[in-house]
């Protein structure tokens, strides 16, 4: 019943569905626009998940067999083509003689039937990690036995040789952790998916917040509101009360946790092609290679899961002990920034194999780092001796467990508080004192922007947007295949505005390219003259082939943007400049991505702009400020100005990120070219350059933050609840977006959707000046709204 | 110094009900208390003359000027503490004075000044650096006093501003207000009539949004005068003088039962003399209906 009602409790919070909202929802959009591949890129994926399916069902020796088969070609293929590096022609030949008789079926292809080496060459790179995968399984119990052997070398040298020495212990142990898994029957997969779902980290952050916010709701706020005193004076109001709101919190992070994992390991699996088969050890993986604990993947996901679960559990248990303990929130947020200050100090200080590693292991970061724990096996220095580090996380679990609920059954049971709450509370005090110095201002503005970042938490929105911005900042260069790094150095040597030298290029290399045909003929020609070998006319007729095949559909590209560029010199009197596409779509043409990023502004600008005014009807403050001097115009106008200035932090960091990826990884080049160079924006009827452009793109954005901001602050004066004033900004504004990103129809025109995806309504006629339209509309539209919303402030 | 209500009506569109009607006072400098039940009116009219509600009819003038006409020159010489009143939680009592500081447009300089006054005058200095969300309720008021007194105002409006707080609290706060009302409008509202009957200069009785009586307190008592007796009773006799007349104390004296009577008649008992009447008893003669 009482564990009824502590649920009922967190029921009836608003702010619980919305942080639940926001984890659930963000959990699954982070993994899919924060994932980083140096390989599996969204072009290579579809072809990754074909070649694996192809050998699904296979037996591990078939696989392999079949993945050496392919190797050797790639191997031969190489081969053949590196002799026509070879300057002399004798050379040349002797060499592709003996390639001949090495490698007959595979110079037969090469000559004979090029589009299969095409074919070949272009999966290289993924044959080559599956290949990789298969040189891991065959060598593994070879590297097994080499860790023994290393471990008796190790020995003969002095400073691991000294007995009692956790060196020399732990050298023994290896050996022994290892023994088990020599011949353990091991099937070929690929590791991808399940490495991308055990290492993403971001939901250990959101579940931590999450956790913290569920305890603070639990045990803290009825302190603060004064009603724990009544609750510890009824008849189940301690030890039963202490039991049901564990039970909630426990109950609740096990299964908000099971399904935020699980979805992520759900989203991977859909991503990636599956984890392969279940049944086999995930010592077949070489990203396993370390884990010396024989389970299968399917084994290895469930106990990932409930790991995982486990760790966010005991990380609830602390944050409860800290809210029991604690009689206020100032004391607990000091208790918690601190631990979690040292815990990130000693994670990432302490080195893993020195003698304090003790600390650097038991902490949250390392807890939470569940993929290491399993795959990366380690042991602990435990006064000298190694200690198994999955045992010992374990073991350390289980007694910070334990401590956590006796700790929250004393606070309610006997009522004890902290030892040195006293030294909390004074520096909780400090701190108050030490921000109060700052805070003796008679500005408006001040005190109105403390109320947004501290009583509206806009404070920690922030910090969280620059957390994810830093984290989503892209770490890897963009991968190019073959034909895209042709048509890159096509792209670089034409960069810049349209001219005749560069058309008469293209056009050389057109000729080029199709004399290519003239120039096996006479290839041909020749090796019927005798003037050189047949194998040698063919072997460069095929080179030349390849060159056709690899130059072919770059030419094409910037042929297809030659012509657009000449059509709008023609048309429109615009000069274009040739850009590089494949770096401008890059940046101009990832809809989801602005979509996500423009979705996420507009929520939290919505969050903010209604806590500033209804917060002043919700305490009653609103017929104290109004009946002050300046608490009618002036007021409301500076509530704007905050939350205007709140709106142009945030545009700020949240689209720096797209900006900053594309000066590193993807640099558009000359910003002075005009926007219609690209092909995509030929529907913009005013010539700009690619300057104004991102300026009309960002600022229309932040106009758009702006009207969002305008309306949800005018709207709040008609004293609608919090509650209600977010759903109705929500229709408005981000529930158009929504239905835009997901597809479902599209919106651009009508609402202020346009304002945020200026990318795709500029290709459609007219698109751009629609966009423009509608910022001038809804401004005027919102700004008419705040003169009604301003009289009905002060009461005029 | 004047201030004029002038046929003051207003009517809520919700539910149709009259909360003004046809209210008329004129303020000068001192402490005015204002008596009625729930429901009476009093609000309304401290909203209208705050500018935050607008009146149907009538207006309010400040020597003279309509304030709404005079804006926020008016709204600068007003002070105001509302009963039941929520606070900023996240605020620390000196951050909460600071910000009411800047809301009415007070200087630095003295804005530090009249702070660092208040906090010691509403006995808060100890507590200036915690959040508001941990004060009691008794804090609460203190600091909501402060803050009505912040810039020094020539107009102070009070609503309850001694509910919550001991009897040692209440006492300096009464004084408080009695000090600077010689120069000062104070519209003090409250249902403790101990705050009023000592240092206001009048009193205001109101009813259903009707002024019943504006006058000194001394002149309201004596006009009471017959209308208030002591009689004892039996035990017995108790239920049916409680149905019959107005009892504003009941005492156990012995096996009998003393009540305190108050009625335009002598209550028909034998052992009943006149007593000299109080303002409790005057509220109780004129809302007792509404009780």
């Amino acid at each position: 019943m009482q564990f009824g009602y502590e649920l009922y409790k967190l029921a009836t919070k608003k702010m619980f569905y919305l942080f639940l909202a926001i984890v659930l929802v963000g959990n699954g959009v982070l993994f899919f626009t924060s994932r980083q591949d140096t390989f599996l890129t969204d072009e290579i994926l579809p072809r990754y998940r074909e070649i694996l399916a192809e050998y699904e069902g296979l037996s591990t020796e078939e696989t392999i067999d079949r993945l050496r088969e392919i190797e050797a070609k790639l191997d031969a293929y190489s081969q053949i083509l590196g002799v026509s590096g070879i300057p002399d022609e004798a050379q040349r030949q002797q060499q592709l003689d003996e390639l001949q008789k090495q490698f007959p079926k595979e110079y037969d292809d090469y000559v004979k039937h090029p589009e299969r080496v095409k074919a070949l060459q272009q999966d290289e790179f993924v044959y080559r990690r599956l290949i990789q995968e298969a040189n891991y399984i065959e060598g593994f119990d070879e590297s097994i036995d080499n860790i023994k052997a290393q471990a008796e070398k190790m020995q003969q040298i002095s400073i691991f040789g000294q007995k009692g020495t956790f060196s020399y212990n732990n050298i023994m142990k290896t050996p022994e952790d290892f023994a088990p898994l020599r011949s353990l029957p091991l099937s070929f997969g690929d590791s991808t998916g399940l490495t991308a779902a055990s290492t993403f980290r971001i939901t250990d952050g959101l579940l931590l917040l999450f956790s913290f916010f569920l305890c603070f709701l639990l045990f803290l706020q009825e302190k603060e509101s004064g009603l724990f005193t009544l609750l510890r004076t009824a008849k189940n109001g301690r030890a039963r009360l202490a039991g049901a709101k564990l039970l909630s919190a426990v109950l609740i992070v096990f299964i908000v946790s099971l399904i935020c994992y699980g979805a992520i390991f759900l989203s991977a699996s859909y991503v990636y092609g599956g984890f392969g088969d279940l049944s086999r050890y995930v010592q077949s993986m070489q990203a396993f290679s370390r884990c010396t604990i024989p389970m299968t993947v399917g084994q290895y996901i469930i106990v990932f899961l409930l790991s995982k679960a486990a760790a966010m559990l005991l990380i609830t248990l602390l944050f409860a002990a800290v809210f029991s303990l604690s009689s206020s929130s100032g004391q607990a947020y000091v208790l918690i920034g601190g631990v979690v200050c040292i815990n990130f100090i000693t994670y990432l200080l302490i080195p893993p194999y020195s003698y304090l590693n003790l600390f650097k292991y038991m902490n949250f970061f390392e807890l939470t780092d569940t993929y290491a724990l399993y795959a990366q096996y380690q042991n602990i220095n435990l006064f000298t001796l190694p200690v198994d580090r999955v045992l010992f996380s374990y073991g350390f679990s289980a007694c910070l467990a334990v401590l956590s609920v006796a700790g929250i059954f004393l606070v309610f049971v006997k009522g004890i508080k902290l030892r040195g709450a006293a030294f909390l509370q004074k520096a909780s005090d400090r701190i108050a004192r030490l921000l109060a110095r700052v805070r003796k201002s008679s500005r408006l503005f001040s005190h109105e922007l403390f109320k947004l970042l501290i009583g509206g938490k806009a404070a920690v929105l922030l910090l969280a947007v620059i957390l994810l911005t830093v984290y989503g900042l892209r770490q890897t260069e963009l991968f190019l295949y073959t034909p895209e790094q042709v048509y890159v150095e096509y792209a670089n040597t034409l960069a810049g505005a349209l001219n005749d030298q560069k058309i008469q290029y293209i056009q050389t290399e057109r000729a080029s390219l199709d004399a290519i045909g003239e120039e096996i003929s006479a290839l041909y020609e020749k090796a019927a003259l005798g003037e050189i070998s047949s194998q040698d006319a063919e072997l460069q007729a095929t080179l030349l082939r390849n060159r056709v095949q690899e130059k072919e559909e770059p030419l094409r590209v910037i042929e297809q943007q030659s012509a657009y560029l000449q059509t709008l010199k023609e048309t429109r009197g615009i000069t274009g400049a040739f850009v590089n596409e494949r770096y401008t779509k890059e940046f101009f043409d990832r809809p989801e991505s602005g979509q996500v990023t423009s979705i996420l502004y507009i929520f939290l600008l919505i969050f903010a702009a209604s806590y500033l005014v209804s917060y002043e009807y919700q305490t009653g403050m609103v017929r104290i400020v109004t009946a002050a001097k300046h608490g009618k115009r002036r007021l409301f106008f500076t509530k704007y100005a905050v939350l205007f200035l709140f709106a142009i932090v945030l545009w700020a960091v949240l689209y720096s990120r797209e900006l900053i990826d594309m000066v590193r990884f993807f640099p558009i080049g000359d910003l002075n070219v005009p926007i219609q160079s690209m092909e995509q924006f030929s529907e913009i009827p005013v010539s700009m350059s690619i300057g104004t452009y991102l300026f009309c793109l960002y600022g229309l954005r932040l106009i758009g933050g702006l009207i969002v901001c305008a309306f949800t602050l005018s709207l709040s004066v008609f004293r609608i609840r919090r509650a209600f004033l977010i759903l109705i900004s929500s229709a408005v504004f981000l529930l158009p977006m929504l239905f835009e990103m997901l597809g479902l129809f599209s919106l651009l025109s009508f609402t202020a959707n346009g304002l945020f995806c200026l990318n795709e309504i500029s290709a459609l006629p007219g698109g751009f000046f629609t966009a423009v339209a509608e910022a001038v509309v809804f401004a005027l539209l919102c700004g008419a709204f705040g003169l009604v919303a301003r009289r009905r402030f002060c009461n005029e | 110094m004047e201030l004029t209500i002038s046929h003051i009506s207003k009517t809520y569109k919700k539910g149709g009900v009259k909360a003004l009607d046809d209210f008329c006072a004129v303020l000068t400098p001192g402490v005015y208390g204002f008596l009625g039940p729930n429901g009476a009116g009093k609000s309304t009219l401290m909203n209208i003359i705050t500018d935050n509600l607008t009146p149907d009819i009538g207006e309010v003038l400040f020597d003279g000027k309509n304030t709404r006409a005079l804006g926020k020159t008016f709204r600068a010489r007003v002070g105001y503490m509302p009963q039941q009143q929520g606070l900023y939680d996240d605020f620390s009592a000196v951050r909460f004075l600071w910000y009411m500081a800047a809301v009415k447009g007070i200087p630095r300089k003295e804005a530090k000044l009249r702070i660092e006054q208040l906090l010691t005058l509403v006995n808060l200095k100890e507590s200036a650096h915690k959040k508001l969300g941990t004060f009691s309720g008794g804090m609460k008021q203190r600091i909501l006093i402060a803050q009505a007194l912040l810039n020094d105002p020539d107009i102070l409006i009070l609503d309850e501003p001694t509910a919550g707080l001991d009897p040692k609290e209440r006492i300096r706060i009464r004084n408080f207000i009695s000090e600077i009302a010689q120069n000062k409008i104070v519209i003090l509202a409250t249902h403790v009539v101990s705050d009023v009957e000592f240092i206001a200069k009048e009193i205001m009785l109101i009813k259903k949004g009707k002024l019943l009586l504006l006058d000194t307190p001394a002149h309201i008592i004596d006009n009471m005068t017959g209308k208030v007796f002591s009689s004892l009773i039996s035990p017995d006799e108790l239920p049916n003088a409680q149905k019959e007349y107005r009892i504003s104390n009941i005492a156990n004296e012995n096996d009998q039962i003393c009540v305190r009577i108050v009625s335009d008649t002598e209550p028909e008992y034998t052992q009943t003399t006149p007593v000299k009447p109080t303002l409790e008893d005057v509220y109780l003669y004129y809302f007792a209906d509404t009780v």
